[in-house]
């Protein structure tokens, strides 16, 4: 098996409003990986990033909190390292035969303040300095909560804010062909909440995660794009159903993933120990108001968009 | 005791969450010159990052576009709301999330009022934090601030080492500070300040905490939790010993150094801890514990002079600064105080860009060698050595250095004419920059002592020039011991080198000045040997045809021109040169006539003797000296000319 230590670096940067839970998503991250089938590890070589990495695994993980609000353009190198399996042909007539690679792929993570995505934010430092640091990544991690899209309903107009100026930025860049070059997963948060839940359920999209031990469901990726757009057609501000027409229009639709994710999973019966539609939402909030895990955290579709991500910028071989 | 504060009027700027809020916003701001906007876009550069552990505070500054000069000193104390902790009013302690919300308390300061009263950052926090702020807009706060009791800065051994890595430009990470306070920090960025000019203020950025992710922030010295990544800042690490922390040289060197004789010099004070009374005994023990780790070199009378007092080497002028910091070089090296040492030697480097009058000059030498600081190994550091060196051929020597100013160099290091000086100054004087030919010679020559390669490097750079050296080694010359050096380097020169210079030109150079023979025989008068090998080597590089082709003598006419064609008489040396060159007994011949008839009618005698003697002087054949120039050699194909 071959070794290949500088496999791929990609450059993620996380987009969403406030509270969407693109530093839940990370915090999430390593507990994920260690769920998943694929035998994925996360680590850094940084002490700043080595310390996020702690923080955040034992903030959701151990205490159960949540974390604080993103005050500023925050940058952190991750590195997974894993199996990656390509195939390779033998000779000038022979067939192809599958090889594994043991790989790294440092992932350079920005997390941002999600109030960056405000129109009145355009000019200040930070907000140049997300547009700099989207500019430079390869991906975007797009999140969607449906839930602030019904109270809220300003999904559309920071997400289009955003995009417009890092269009005017790329649209610089040699090669630009009309649309951003950026792949994008886009994902559909909380989906342990009962109103996305319901929504999920209603629409017939919830299927039986059959690798899941505690039964959970899940909505299949052929789906996720269908609740995305259902989802936001409930928008408070009525914009929401334009936010996939917003994507699809800055991005190439072909480099556009959705997933439906839930960086806590849902709740565990702790009597059955097994997953309870009538009590799905692993969230509950104290009388002052504050966000507490309830019970273990099961990540549900956060390694999937990673992996997506990291396979797209993947080498060709 | 501080007991006079100083009226500020500060602009201020509250941000945080509203009630119902998500997002950071200026919750309210002064009505002052500063815009929300203008609160906006500082707070926005100047973000700590979000922190489990508040308060904090940030230092920074704001200037208005608009108004050049009016500038600002921003103070943001950033903070959560608690029961007992609350520097605003109508704030809420969590968001519409129920998560904690962080304020910041933004405050700018006119940077010229707090400096007229030299006010530091402890003295501003320390007035800030009782200000309460309002959710709602209104006029700039009058704020009393203490002015400082003392100007004199408190040492403290990582501060003095940190403040000068700020003049390098690059940020100053402080780690392991998790166990002190905030006001703790606070007071060491403070600290820090108070050892560079006030004016570092105007622009300085410092927090006493920021998260370790925030890669993008702008302060010039912070405290965090890990490094930043990828960012060149200079890492220092709270409770380690400050030796650890290494200064670089230039500017902050320099400035490290300043600070620890003058600062420094004062902190130790509290190391003197012997109980003490005021007695004249314990006085006098104060003072020799004080001054007793310095012991002055004192001046050793000056011999008398037969010159008048202010001619050259008179008494030194009172206070000639020069020469009193060549008296602290000698001190501190003999007390092996490298510190100080680098001081004076820096002092000494700046010292010498200035003009300094030959008079001035030749104190300075005096001293120099009296105190011995060219002497090998007197600093025992070749790093010092180098920089020490080029300081006093600057400012004694005068460069670019020319030949008188490298006799003097020997004179003032105890080196004897001709002898090899030790290698520091020798690099010391290569790069100092050197004004004659003679003298990189020399220093190129003793060189290859130790250092063959940037000798044969020299040789072929092109900086070589034959004809000049021949020129200079015709002349006159201090003395001899430099000349024959000279002589040697040339003659290498011509042996190793030959596709870099044209035999004809040698010969030509030759020809003008004797082919050197007179001036190497009044050299060497009792070094026959040295002559005639000299002068072979001279003339097979000026004639290299016949030198190199066995059976090949040089021409007739070459014979004539160099024995008795130059208007100086030919020596037995040069003779004996010209007779190593030929093969056949004809060429000889003419050699002995050409020799006799240069001897004597280019002799210095009356014409009545000359015209006697003509008629005694060997015939010379005019016509065969243009005759055939090669005899045919037995076997041998080849033919050809001698020049």
């Amino acid at each position: 098996m071959a070794y290949r230590a500088d496999w791929s670096e990609s450059g993620v940067a996380m987009l969403g409003p406030t509270e969407s839970g693109k530093t839940t998503f990370l915090c999430a991250l390593k507990k994920a990986l260690l769920e998943h089938d694929e035998e994925w590890v996360l680590f850094t070589r940084d002490a700043a990033s080595q310390r996020q990495l702690d923080e955040m695994s034992s903030a959701l993980i151990s205490e159960g909190g949540f974390p604080m609000p993103t005050r500023t353009v925050d940058t952190i190198r991750w590195i997974l390292g894993g199996t990656v399996e390509r195939r390779e042909r033998k000779g000038r007539f022979g067939g192809e035969i599958k090889t594994k690679d043991q790989v790294e792929i440092t992932l350079r993570l920005t997390d941002a303040p999600g109030g960056l995505g405000s129109a009145d934010r355009v000019g200040l430092s930070e907000r140049t300095e997300l547009i700099k640091q989207l500019a430079d990544s390869s991906a975007v991690l797009y999140m969607f909560d449906p839930i602030r899209e019904f109270t809220h309903g300003d999904a559309f107009e920071r997400t289009d804010s955003l995009l417009s100026e890092l269009m005017g930025v790329v649209s610089q860049e040699p090669g630009y062909e009309g649309k951003l070059p950026h792949r994008l997963a886009v994902c559909v948060t909380k989906l342990d909440d009962p109103r996305v839940f319901r929504t999920a359920h209603d629409l017939g999209m919830l299927v039986p995660d059959d690798s899941s031990r505690w039964g959970f469901p899940r909505v299949h990726e052929t789906d996720a794009q269908a609740l995305f757009h259902a989802l936001g057609e409930i928008s408070r501000s009525g914009n929401g159903e334009a936010v996939p027409r917003l994507l699809e229009r800055y991005f190439y639709p072909e480099r556009i993933s959705y997933y439906v994710t839930s960086a806590v999973g849902f709740m565990v019966n702790k009597h059955t120990r097994r997953f309870d539609p009538r009590d799905t939402e692993n969230v509950y909030r104290t009388a002052s108001g504050a966000p507490l895990v309830r019970g273990p955290v099961h990540p549900i579709n956060v390694v999937e968009p990673i992996l997506w991500i990291i396979r797209q910028l993947a080498p060709v071989t | 005791m501080t007991s006079r504060t100083v009226p500020v009027i500060a602009q201020w700027a509250l941000e945080g969450k509203q009630p119902d809020g998500e997002d950071y916003r200026i919750l309210a701001c002064s009505t002052g010159d500063l815009s929300r906007r203008h609160f906006e876009d500082a707070l926005g550069r100047f973000q700590l990052g979000e922190l489990n552990t508040l308060p904090q505070v940030s230092v920074s500054y704001a200037r208005l576009a608009t108004r050049p000069g009016s500038g600002y000193v921003a103070l943001a104390i950033h903070w959560y709301a608690t029961e007992d902790q609350r520097h605003a009013d109508g704030v809420s302690q969590r968001d519409n999330q129920g998560r904690p919300t962080a304020y910041t308390s933004y405050f700018c300061l006119p940077y010229q009022r707090l400096a007229d009263a030299a006010v530091g950052y402890l003295a501003m926090h320390e007035a800030l934090r009782s200000v309460t702020l309002n959710v709602a807009d209104g006029p700039p706060k009058e704020v009393p601030i203490a002015m400082p009791r003392s100007r004199i800065p408190a040492a403290e051994d990582l501060a003095v080492r940190v403040a000068p890595l700020l003049l390098t430009g690059r940020p100053v990470c402080v780690l392991g500070a998790e166990g002190t306070s905030m006001l703790e920090r606070l007071e060491f960025i403070d600290t820090i300040m108070e050892l560079l000019p006030y004016g570092f203020r105007a622009r300085m950025t410092a927090a006493t905490w920021t998260r370790a992710s925030n890669r993008n922030h702008r302060f010039r010295l912070f405290f965090s939790a890990a490094p930043r990544a990828d960012e060149p800042d200079y890492v220092v690490t709270w409770g380690e010993r400050p030796e650890l922390v290494s200064v670089p040289d230039r500017e902050a060197g320099e400035y490290f150094d300043w600070l620890q004789d003058n600062i420094g010099q004062l902190a130790r004070l509290a190391d003197l801890t012997s109980e003490l009374g005021f007695s004249p005994k314990c006085t006098l023990q104060a003072l020799e514990s004080v001054l007793g780790v310095r012991h002055r070199l004192q001046f050793r009378p000056r011999p008398v002079s037969h010159v008048p007092a202010d001619g050259p080497g008179g008494p030194p002028p009172q206070g000639d600064i020069g020469e009193e910091t060549l008296v602290y070089c000698a001190e501190h090296a003999e007390l092996a105080n490298l510190t100080r040492l680098r001081s004076d030697i820096t002092f000494l480097k700046k010292f010498a860009e200035g003009e300094i009058g030959e008079d001035g000059r030749a104190r300075y030498r005096d001293t120099i060698a009296r105190l011995g600081l060219l002497r090998p190994g007197f600093l025992g550091d070749d790093k010092y050595e180098e920089r020490l060196y080029g300081a006093l051929l600057r400012m004694a020597f005068a460069t670019p250095l020319s030949y008188e100013a490298y006799c003097r160099i020997e004179d003032c290091a105890g080196v004897a004419p001709g002898d090899t000086p030790h290698r520091e100054l020798l690099v010391a004087i290569a790069k100092a920059g050197i004004a004659e030919p003679a003298v990189s010679a020399i220093v190129y020559w003793h060189l290859r002592k130790t250092d063959e390669r940037k000798v044969s490097k020299w040789l072929v750079s092109g900086q070589v020039d034959a004809v000049q050296l021949i020129g200079l080694l015709a002349g006159e010359w201090t003395y001899p011991q430099h000349a024959r050096i000279v002589c040697d380097l040339t003659l290498e020169y011509l042996k190793r080198a030959p596709g870099h210079y044209q035999p004809q030109q040698v010969r030509l150079a030759l020809s003008q000045h004797g082919f050197l023979a007179r001036a190497l025989q009044m050299r060497h008068p009792d070094q026959d040997q040295y002559q005639v090998h000299a002068l072979y080597r001279f003339l097979t590089a000026a004639y290299p045809q016949a030198a190199a082709t066995p059976g090949q003598d040089l021409s007739r006419a070459a014979i004539l021109q160099i024995l008795n064609g130059t208007g100086a008489p030919p020596t037995p040396a040069l003779l004996s040169a010209v007779l190593m060159l030929l093969d056949r007994p004809a060429a000889w011949q003419l050699a002995w006539n050409a020799y006799i008839q240069g001897s004597l009618t280019l002799a210095n005698f009356d014409e009545p003797t000359l015209a006697r003697l003509r008629a005694r002087l060997p015939h010379i054949d005019a016509a065969a000296i243009n005759g055939p120039r090669t005899r045919p050699r037995m076997g041998s194909a080849r033919s050809g000319g001698t020049p």
